[in-house]
């Protein structure tokens, strides 16, 4: 990389390799964890909670 | 630069955020969906948002500037912000937070720890410490905005800090949590185009990669050739009476200038210079005759300038080249010399190991803001905004690689810098701004890089401002009206006004910020935000890390911790570390001193002290105190992935 120092040159590789990595996650997870983890008393509260909070 | 063009392309960027954050208003029908929308944002508006909230004017002005003065070892941090601020925080944090919080019906990070422990109090404290110590922030964005304005349109800075608060407020305060998402998306995408360029055009200008590389690796070698070749040439009592004249702190011994026998000082020809290139010619009026003839003269003929140093004995004249070799020479020595002073090696060499630069770099600076990211009220709201873990997952690419092109270029650009500067001016340049290294990263993008690219940097700092400051001044808003007024002072008891109260916190916030602006000073943009980070690292990540994975947590644990956390790092903030502790003037006007230790301590970082002591009284008093029952867990872990 033209760099003398193996500190910097790590520090350089490890921003490029760690921001491929997060790309290629996401990749391979696209489709994964889409569904709904919340069940219908949730539902229901959320909806009550909105109400409390009182439209404008 | 074209002030009309400018004014334009301004124009056409604010209508946008002004339109985006109308939409925010019609889409916000009450109080929970101004604090956190309607909980079904895109992919690509949270990771966006989460970046360009993360990532500010701090992080382009400030940061990029103490890469060019200290090169590029600050990408440790670069890679700190992808590694933890995204990956860890989006895979580790962000599912967790998000089903939790939905389980809790946490609208901020405040009363997702209130809920967790069950505790007004956690809450209450929680929405207190933002309230207090995120305007510091909010004040160093709003500077560093200000700044950006000052210099490229030549708006005077309290207009433009004026100007830039009124916009903010208003999208943040009517547009509420969406109003704030939409415009980050919008102004995350300009951060990136604007990055790229920057990117492409810096190494460009260098010969490429390598070779730019190799440059900057040499550049120590070069500033110490130059000295040591002209040191040989000259007389050494003349060659160190100049040197004195340049690092001299004392005016009287600083070089004067004359043409044809009138004299003016070096800073006061170039002030006249400057103004009446900008057809400013009221300057004229303050002259003596002489002095007029003089710089007509010096216009017409920039040879007939002397430079005079020294009185009595030693007096040395110098024409302007002569001048400018021994001053560049002599300058860049200096600056590189003052930093080798505290362990610096080189823009592209990590400091030496223990020194004060290495405690700078890896406490400070890559500990407090690269870990202490992972608490930031204003960011983990937004794993509570997505409709399922799908979501996150697909945010996590787009985050990396959006660190990646604002923060890592930032770094890497504000390094090469040096070599650029030195190449065209022969200053490096810490040398060429005098020290102040929050002016590098304008000046590289006013004097060095193409005018047309001004255009989009500015709006890429104005997107980075903005971005930062609209999610600061909501979540200032939502705390203090949300956490503290609601229900700590109304004890929880709802509020018809509730979408009114937390507009009048937003409010607060704003004008809070404005005020902290115009007293704040000016050197401390990175600091302010490094100061908050750290902060809140200490106060509430051992906490937020404990809700989300240790059942055993109990509500005196982190009551004690965010207590201890809190007070150690404010006290080492105040009383320890120098350079904080002498911004602050507390320790000094208390004790006479501007720090109560000594040795390498006061380069330590306040969260490398206050982090693991509130970790170690987290862990402690949780084992002393009763745990939180089964059923009660069992509900809050409703879900929450193993």
């Amino acid at each position: 990389m033209g760099f003398k120092d193996i500190g910097i040159t790590l520090a350089y590789s490890l921003s490029i390799i760690v921001s491929i990595l997060c790309a290629l996650f996401s990749f391979l997870n696209w489709n994964k964890g889409a569904e709904d983890t919340l069940d219908k008393e949730w539902h229901e509260d959320e909806k009550r909670i909105e109400e409390e909070m009182g439209e404008e | 630069m074209n002030i009309l063009t400018l004014l334009i392309v301004i124009l056409i960027y604010i209508g946008v955020t002004a339109y985006l954050g109308y939409k925010g208003y019609k889409e916000s029908k009450n109080a929970k969906e101004l604090m956190i929308g309607d909980r079904k944002v895109h992919p690509y508006v949270m990771a966006i948002s989460y970046g360009a909230t993360f990532i500010s004017t701090a992080a382009i002005i400030g940061f990029g500037g103490l890469a060019a003065r200290y090169g590029m070892s600050l990408l440790w941090l670069a890679f700190a912000n992808i590694f933890v601020g995204v990956f860890i925080a989006f895979v580790f944090f962000g599912k967790r937070t998000r089903q939790m919080g939905l389980n809790l019906r946490a609208h901020t990070l405040p009363e997702f720890l209130g809920r967790r422990y069950n505790s007004k109090f956690i809450q209450g404290f929680s929405g207190i410490v933002i309230f207090i110590f995120m305007p510091l922030c909010t004040a160093a964005v709003l500077m560093g905005a200000a700044r950006t304005m000052e210099g490229f349109l030549n708006i005077n800075f309290n207009v433009s800090l004026f100007f830039f608060a009124i916009i903010v407020s208003m999208y943040v305060i009517f547009g509420g949590m969406k109003g704030v998402i939409y415009t980050d998306a919008f102004q995350g995408t300009i951060m990136i185009a604007g990055m790229i360029v920057l990117f492409v055009l810096t190494y460009n200008m260098l010969g490429g990669f390598i070779t730019a590389h190799k440059k900057i690796a040499n550049l120590p070698n070069v500033i110490n050739e130059n000295y040591a070749k002209l040191e040989n040439e000259t007389d050494k009592n003349i060659f160190y009476s100049i040197e004195k004249a340049f690092i001299s702190k004392n005016a009287k011994d600083k070089p004067s200038l004359f043409i044809n026998n009138t004299e003016f000082s070096e800073s006061q020809y170039n002030d006249y210079k400057t103004r009446l290139e900008k057809g400013d010619n009221s300057v004229l009026d303050t002259l003596t005759p002489n002095q007029i003839v003089a710089l007509v003269e010096a216009r017409k003929d920039e040879n007939i300038i002397q430079y005079k140093i020294g009185a009595g004995q030693t007096n040395i004249t110098l024409d302007t080249d002569e001048y400018t070799k021994y001053k560049s020479v002599m300058l860049n020595k200096m600056y590189l010399s003052d930093m080798e002073k505290i362990g610096f090696q080189g823009w592209a060499a990590m400091p030496k190991t223990l020194t004060p630069l290495w405690f700078i770099i890896l406490t400070s600076i890559t500990l407090g803001v690269g870990v202490g990211v992972l608490s930031q009220p204003q960011l983990v709201i937004r794993f509570m905004m997505v409709k399922n873990n799908r979501e996150i997952n697909r945010a996590v690419g787009i985050g990396g690689v959006f660190m990646f092109l604002t923060v890592g270029v930032t770094y890497i650009v504000g390094t090469l810098s040096n070599s650029i500067f030195f190449e065209r001016t022969s200053l490096i340049p810490i040398a060429l701004t005098g020290g102040n290294h929050d002016t590098i990263i304008p000046l590289f993008i006013t004097t060095i890089l193409p005018k047309w690219f001004g255009y989009i940097f500015m709006l890429t700092i104005l997107a980075a401002a903005m971005s930062t400051l609209s999610s600061q001044v909501h979540t200032i808003g939502v705390s203090v009206a949300h956490d503290v007024y609601e229900t700590c002072i109304m004890r929880g008891k709802k509020s018809e006004a509730s979408i009114l109260i937390s507009r009048v916190g937003m409010l607060i916030a704003v004008t809070v910020s404005i005020v902290l602006s115009y007293f704040m000073p000016s050197n401390i943009i990175a600091t302010a935000t490094s100061l908050f980070f750290g902060l809140t690292a200490a106060t509430f990540l051992p906490s937020y890390i404990g809700s989300l994975y240790f059942k055993g947590i109990t509500k005196p644990a982190v009551i004690s911790s965010m207590i201890v956390g809190s007070i150690s790092s404010i006290f080492w903030i105040v009383f320890v570390q120098t350079k904080e502790a002498t911004l602050l003037g507390i320790s000094k006007a208390l004790f006479g001193k501007t720090t109560l230790a000594s040795g390498m301590w006061v380069f330590v970082d306040s969260v490398a002290i206050a982090l693991p002591l509130s970790i170690i009284t987290l862990i402690v008093v949780s084992f002393l105190t009763k745990k939180i029952d089964a059923e009660t867990l069992e509900k809050m872990f409703f879900r929450v992935r193993k």
